[in-house]
């Protein structure tokens, strides 16, 4: 990041874009919105033990209104889906969402007529995260690739909200629409 | 419960009400009686008043759609006596076109979600049912899901040979583009309210000015996806009414297209703070209704794992119950111990919490050498540890004030609505489906089972904690009766062989593959056995058609009932007490909506 | 009929039943399920396996049920403690010298062994000792693998073939322990039923080497259809992977077509449905074939089609397996919207008053018959038909009649076939010399005194019937067809009225071809057209310059040379089907991908006239299309849009306009077919029912 020859001891030289995914990275406020058993995990990665708070995480805010990060921790119902769709509006950009379990990302065990086969039908996701449930670890490494892609920069037209998407694109499974 | 006794209430029956009762035909199950439409609240009240035992606790009513026979739908009826420790099947049918029978909720409030439950699936009618709407399904849904006629749903599931033929589907919608067509959130759910509060309830209007709030479906405090309407006066809490159904999985539905195996893994997750306890539950209903018993090793693990369950759920339940009240530090000890018996979990089977380890026929298999030292070590640390959130709390006076007088239901009124577990106990009705209707041997443990006696949310904190108290007592009983064995039922139509013998020996061969591919068979008939997890009265009621799948596979879980009775104990409380009140009835919506 | 029936008694059920029925069959009537190896309803009973075993009372050990016919007042048990004792040990014995093969053999999971294991063998094994061992599997024909270790001495396979095929090909070999299946010495199984062995075999004993490892039952889907082999209709099962691939097919019994049984062409004939298909539209660009999209290609075809349709110099040569809906389709654009009167679904030489066989056949005196007829026949007589290569599952039928109902053969065609040994008599005809035999031997039907050398025919013939002829299309395609027409007249007038003459086409959907009027014979609006085989000569001769072909058939059945002259000389070519083949040596200026049986719903009409539905079983390959939608492109690219945009629409336009179809509907046809009117005027009851 430093310009070799222009050290300035105590001083970081680096560009508004990176401070800025570096700080967004570094202190997610993660929306708490456990579904079902997922988010009896995700309970367990905020507990002492695997601790979410080293990677900044630890803020789970109850409004929406005031997270960043969506973890839809378990399965999402047919009567679910519109309260997700208005609560993801709800969150202010910029904002992630992590599909964490099986249920989330895909269906996972219920193929049925009562279950949503992957939130990403609903909103767009960053990060899935499989398992039923997945460890804590797992969902410690999801944080932890989100940052990664945070950090990175990449583009993710699928949360525009201030432009009209023309194509949906989800960025994690390199597909285009 | 044996189908002698069935038979001495039917006798007695048949006094009273002649030719309308008879006895169904399957003398090797528990025996039900079968009832005339027309009599079904007559003889529902003999049942709690006159009938030998007085069935005060109601247990559930569920339906079966016998598709192709008609009369078409049985409802089945349990009934639970705590004086006198034993229950009734009581059933009786309906039929196509417009199935219609009469309600039985003035006689036992507890019916009353049963009943919606049974309307939202299935389609029938309930006679001065006062409130007769759709519990689990959205309102404006379509259809009776758990008839046999009504598909399965799902998509087709994706797989590189058909990739480029259903990628279409799997693509999230434009922002702004609805995929529930025809169906506007915002007005689905004022209308669902006023239509609440049309449906019968009474409203005083004192000319003051009510609030009626939303809490949920997305909340901290609802521990899970319920939605809360409270009707408010200032901060009082004039009503409640839950609305539930977010979490609506199809299992039921889902556990009639696999085999029990399969079905098995369901029940993990419905209650899926004590997922041992529903294996325990649904296995023990699959053995009956086969008739078969687990060896003497299997069930002395059963009960340890049960009880860790136990143990581990009210820890949880601890947990988010302080963290809801603003006692933050708990959760962070509870959660210390609970790793500790999840990783005894893992040892054994390989995951955290959705085991599947406790299955028909015994246990998957053994458990590691690793257990037991580590199962010790917790049993040595857990006391002192239980005894650190005491200090924390039982005395804490915020705790107190929080806590005590908040959110009280008396005896009589729990009973009627068949509240169960601690949620009863702490009213002071000293019944524990361990000591009531002993299962797995828990007749020869010695263990005491903690009642309240305000039937606040205080009392039912102290008897959560004494239970783990007590289940701790347990384990350590247990654990030194355990003797090396078997852990599976030696049944080679039900349980597999073990993988040594399918390399020598043809018939066991076959029975794995056939056993492994298609599932065992179970026969015609029905299984049911009640059991205690952490939240209270858990039983599965299996039919059986002579294949490897369910025919109905029936849940009847604590927290719905539970959860039934939340308005009556939010009565006249304050918000604040609203979220103790909810953490102390100690609910998981995974088992409420199924 | 009036008989008496029997009444006796099953695990306490009460059940009548006529007298001669096996016991296993009457406690299948009451739904009380006897275990079988051996016994198949088809096959006449061994009582080997005894696995059927079952106590009745008074006597003193337990009895076959599959070889006891019920008796008056029988009380039978065979669900008691004694049966159950008998069935475990029985299964116990067969499993003893059992391959520990479940896994790697095919019958799993739709093993009767496993299953009866299951229900009501030992749970545990009590063999101790080395199991007898065989090399295995052995290739004992192009089709069949044996694996002699699985097999249960059922002895079906070889029952099969001595008493329905009639290819005795298997025997049993040895005895006891070292008793095996095996061919005879040097020879293969080559039999053209040998696969029908698969299907009776209940074990992995013997299995399909095409379909070796096709997968695993249950992941397989399950979807009625139709062959596509011949004209017979055989009712089949589609074994599909994934949705996307063919990997079996399974025979589905219907009496009317099939009896239950399949043949190998036709059973392993799937191939084409997953290899070698046109997959997308392709257009011709400098000489060569390139990929386009479907607007592309319908638009370049359309405008070939145009052109060549208003210069009068298109001809459009379908294919007759394509489904009826495709060939309405077709026949509706070419004759309302391109207005083109040549229009045939052979490029062979077909004789004009023959075209339509059935009707040749119905003109000539006789009545309209089904297959199902050929089974109750005392006398049976084929007409320039070889059946044994041209419709063998019929063969199969006519040996049955012969073998086991009695019936009588006669044989009549140019050299000795296969069934003339199953044959009373064979009549030798020299080519070109059809009519005059046939007219002899109706002389010799007709008048005992009749001395032409035929007169043990004649007197055969003279019997008592009922008479079925079977007609073959080599007759139509003969120049003489007029005077053999007029010869078969005197035939259907000396054998007498009511005599059945079921007419053998060559496809699987000639007859549905020739109802929906896909040839030039009958056209009152643009008059004549010519037929398939003018066409070819008129696009060698330059007065048909563009060729609308559909399906390979035409082309393939057609004399060779004339198919390349035609093609060198044509201007423009479009094709649609769903493979281009390999020896078409032109680059159609069009190749319109269409599906196959397999990935599309519709309807076949059988030779006889039944009305059969396919199910679609599988996504179609690539960007294929079923014809008829093909067609409705089309007609939309032409500026006249239909209006039937589904195949059930397009089903219901068809029955409203074809006069054999009259009283069909979608619905109707169920997974069994019904029949379709044979012919209005002289239409007997049987043929018009479903």
């Amino acid at each position: 990041m430093a310009n070799s020859h222009d050290v300035v001891p105590g001083v970081v030289f680096s560009t508004v874009d990176k401070v800025a995914r570096w700080a967004q990275s570094s202190s997610l406020w993660p929306f708490a919105f456990g579904l079902a058993c997922c988010a009896i995990e995700m309970m367990s990665t905020v507990a002492g033990r695997f601790d979410i708070a080293r990677f900044g995480a630890e803020v789970f805010r109850a409004s929406p209104r005031q997270a960043d990060l969506m973890i839809v921790a378990g399965r999402v119902s047919m009567k679910m889906g519109p309260v997700i769709k208005r609560l993801y509006d709800q969150m202010p950009d910029p904002k992630w969402v992590i599909a964490m379990g099986a249920c989330s990302s895909c269906g996972g065990v219920f193929n049925n007529y009562a279950i949503i086969q992957g939130v990403d039908k609903v909103i767009p996701v960053d990060v899935y995260v499989p398992g039923c449930p997945p460890n804590p670890d797992a969902l410690l490494y999801a944080v932890t690739r989100l940052q990664e892609k945070i950090r990175s920069g990449e583009a993710r037209p699928g949360h525009k909200i201030l432009e009209p998407a023309q194509e949906v694109i989800t960025v994690e499974s390199g597909r285009t629409s | 419960m044996e189908f002698e006794q069935t038979r001495r209430i039917f006798e007695k029956a048949r006094e009273r009400f002649g030719e309308d009762v008879s006895l169904s035909d399957r003398p090797n199950g528990e025996g039900s009686i079968v009832v005339e439409p027309s009599l079904i609240r007559d003889f529902t009240r003999w049942v709690r008043d006159e009938a030998e035992g007085s069935f005060d606790f109601f247990g559930e009513v569920c339906a079966t759609d016998f598709l192709g026979r008609s009369p078409r739908f049985d409802l089945t009826y349990t009934v639970y006596s705590t004086t006198a420790n034993r229950h009734l099947h009581y059933k009786t049918r309906v039929d196509d076109p417009d199935p219609q029978v009469d309600s039985v909720v003035d006689i036992f409030p507890g019916a009353g979600w049963h009943e919606r439950e049974i309307f939202d699936m299935f389609g029938v009618r309930f006679h001065g049912h006062p409130d007769l709407r759709r519990i689990l399904m959205p309102e404006h849904w379509r259809g009776h899901p758990l008839r046999k006629d009504y598909p399965l749903g799902g998509e087709e599931v994706q797989f590189s040979s058909n990739f480029a033929d259903i990628t279409p589907q799997t693509l999230p919608p434009a922002p702004g583009e609805d995929i529930f067509l025809g169906w506007d959130v915002l007005e689905t759910q004022p209308s669902s309210y006023t239509q609440l509060l049309e449906s019968g309830a009474e409203l005083e209007h004192d000319g003051e000015g009510r609030m009626v709030i939303n809490m949920g479906p997305q909340h901290p405090s609802t521990h899970g996806v319920l939605r809360l309407l409270l009707e408010l006066d200032g901060e009082n809490v004039v009503k409640a009414v839950p609305d539930i159904g977010f979490l609506h999985t199809g299992i039921e539905k889902t556990g009639e297209s696999l085999n029990y195996q399969q079905a098995l893994t369901l029940t993990d997750r419905m209650d899926y703070l004590s997922p041992m306890g529903n294996n325990l539950a649904f296995s023990l209903s699959v053995e009956r209704l086969i008739g078969l018993e687990p060896p003497e090793r299997a069930t002395i693990l059963r009960v340890i794992f049960a009880e860790l369950t136990r143990i581990q759920s009210h820890l949880v339940w601890l947990g988010t119950h302080a963290l809801d009240l603003g006692a933050m530090s708990a959760f962070f000890y509870c959660f210390r111990e609970r790793d500790q018996i999840l990783d005894m979990f893992e040892m054994v089977s390989g995951v955290r919490m959705m085991t599947s380890y406790i299955c028909p026929g015994g246990l998957r298999e053994d458990v590691t050498d690793d257990f037991v030292p580590a199962l010790e070590r917790f049993l040595k640390v857990f006391p002192d540890r239980l005894g650190e959130y005491e200090t924390l709390l039982t005395r804490n006076p915020i705790w107190l004030e929080r806590t005590q007088g908040v959110g009280k239901i008396s005896a009589e009124d729990a009973v009627a609505y068949g509240v169960s577990g601690a949620s009863l106990r702490g009213s002071g009705v000293r019944w524990d489906v361990r000591k009531a209707e002993p299962y797995c041997g828990y007749d020869t443990y010695d263990f005491e089972v903690p009642v309240g006696t305000n039937g606040d949310v205080y009392d039912r904190y102290l008897c959560r904690i004494e239970e783990m108290r007590q289940s701790h007592r347990i384990i350590r009983q247990a654990l030194s009766r355990l003797q090396p064995g078997p852990v599976q039922a030696e049944e080679r139509k039900v349980v597999p062989p073990p993988k040594s013998e399918i390399g020598q020996s043809m018939e066991s061969l076959i029975h794995h593959f056939l056993i492994t591919t298609i599932g065992f068979v179970a026969p015609p008939g029905e299984g049911h056995v009640p059991t205690e997890t952490g939240r209270g009265l858990l039983s599965f009621y299996i039919v059986g058609d002579g294949s490897p799948k369910p025919y109905r596979m029936r849940a009847r879980t604590p927290s719905f009932a539970n959860l039934q009775a939340l308005p009556r104990m939010l009565e006249g409380c304050l918000v604040a007490d609203a979220v103790a009140t909810i953490g102390s009835i100690d609910i998981v919506l995974g088992e409420i909506d199924r | 009929m009036s008989e008496e029936l029997v009444t006796l008694t099953i695990d306490g059920v009460t059940v009548r039943t006529a007298p001669g029925t096996l016991l296993v069959e009457a406690a299948a009537q009451a739904g009380i399920l006897i275990p079988v190896y051996c016994y198949h309803p088809k096959l006449a009973p061994v009582g080997a396996c005894r696995m059927c075993l079952v106590e009745v009372e008074g006597a003193p050990k337990l009895i076959a049920s599959c070889t006891t016919p019920v008796r008056e007042g029988m009380v039978v048990y065979t669900d008691n403690q004694r049966v159950r004792k008998a069935r475990e040990g029985i299964l116990e014995f067969l499993l003893v010298h059992h391959p520990l093969d479940c896994p790697v053999c095919d019958k799993g999971g739709e093993c009767p062994l496993q299953d009866f294991t299951y229900q009501f063998g030992p749970s545990r094994s009590r063999f101790r000792y080395p199991k007898r061992h065989w090399d295995k599997p052995l290739q004992i024909g192009p089709n069949i693998l044996l694996d002699r270790e699985r097999c249960i001495m059922c002895f079906r396979c070889v029952r099969f073939c001595e008493e329905i095929s009639h290819h005795r090909q298997l025997g049993v070999f040895q005895r006891g322990n070292n008793q095996e299946i095996g061919t005879f010495p040097g020879q293969p199984f080559d039999s053209r039923f040998a696969g029908n062995t698969i299907e009776l075999c209940p074990v992995g004993a013997l299995t399909g080497a095409p379909t070796r490892f096709f997968g695993r039952t249950w992941e397989i889907g399950h979807t009625p259809s139709v062959c596509t082999g011949c004209s017979t209709g055989c009712n089949i099962r589609v074994d599909s992977r994934h949705g996307s691939e063919v990997v079996r097919l399974w025979s589905r019994e219907n009496p009317a077509t099939d009896d239950g049984w399949l043949c190998d062409p036709g059973r392993f004939g799937y191939g084409f449905v997953n290899d070698g298909r046109l997959e997308e539209p392709l257009v011709e660009s400098d000489g060569q074939c390139v990929p386009a999209t479907w607007q592309q290609a319908i638009a370049r075809a359309g405008a070939v089609l145009e052109q060549h349709a208003k210069a009068g110099t298109l001809g459009i040569l379908t294919s007759p397996r394509m489904t009826s809906e495709e060939l309405f389709s077709v026949s509706k654009l070419a004759r309302t919207v391109l207005k083109v009167p040549h229009l045939d679904h052979t490029a062979r030489y077909v004789h004009p008053a023959a075209v339509d066989l059935r009707a040749f056949a119905a003109s000539a005196g006789f009545t309209p018959g089904t297959l199902r007829d050929i089974q109750d026949a005392r006398q049976i007589i084929t007409i320039g038909v070889d059946l044994s290569r041209e419709q063998p599952v019929t063969d199969l039928r006519v040996k049955k009649a012969v073998t086991q109902k009695g019936a009588e053969l006669v044989v009549v065609d140019a050299e000795e076939l296969e069934l003339s040994a199953f044959a009373r008599h064979t009549v030798l005809w020299q080519p070109g010399d059809e009519a005059a035999t046939v007219m002899s031997l109706a002389n010799a039907v007709a008048s005992p005194s009749e001395a032409n050398g035929m007169q043990a025919v004649g007197e055969l013939l003279r019997q008592e019937g009922p008479k079925v002829v079977l007609l073959g299309w080599r007759v139509g395609e003969s120049p003489d067809a007029e005077r053999i027409g007029e010869s078969l007249a005197a035939l259907a007038q000396a054998l007498g009225p009511g005599t059945r003459c079921v007419t053998i086409l060559r496809h699987c959907n000639s007859r549905g071809a020739l109802d929906l009027g896909v040839h030039p014979a009958e056209d009152p609006v643009s008059g004549r057209g010519m037929s398939g085989e003018e066409m070819l000569r008129a696009a060698c001769e330059g007065r048909i310059r563009a060729l609308w072909l559909l399906g390979e058939e035409p082309l393939q059945d057609a004399d060779p040379d004339l198919v390349r002259r035609a093609m060198e000389n044509l201007e423009a070519l479009v094709f649609q089907g769903w493979s281009l083949p390999s020896w078409l040596e032109r680059v159609p200026d069009a190749a319109l991908p269409s599906t196959t049986f397999a990935e599309m719903d519709g309807t076949f009409t059988n030779t006889h006239g039944r009305v059969q539905r396919i199910f679609r079983a599988i996504r179609p390959k690539g960007k294929s299309r079923p014809g008829w939608e093909i067609v409705n492109d089309l007609a939309q690219a032409l500026g006249h849009p239909f209006d039937s945009r589904t195949v059930e629409a397009v089903f219901e336009e068809m029955c409203a306009a074809t006069p054999a179809y009259r009283g069909l509907s979608w619905n109707s046809l169920g997974v069994a077919g019904r029949e379709s009117q044979a012919d209005s005027a002289a239409a007997a009851p049987a043929a018009a029912q479903g």
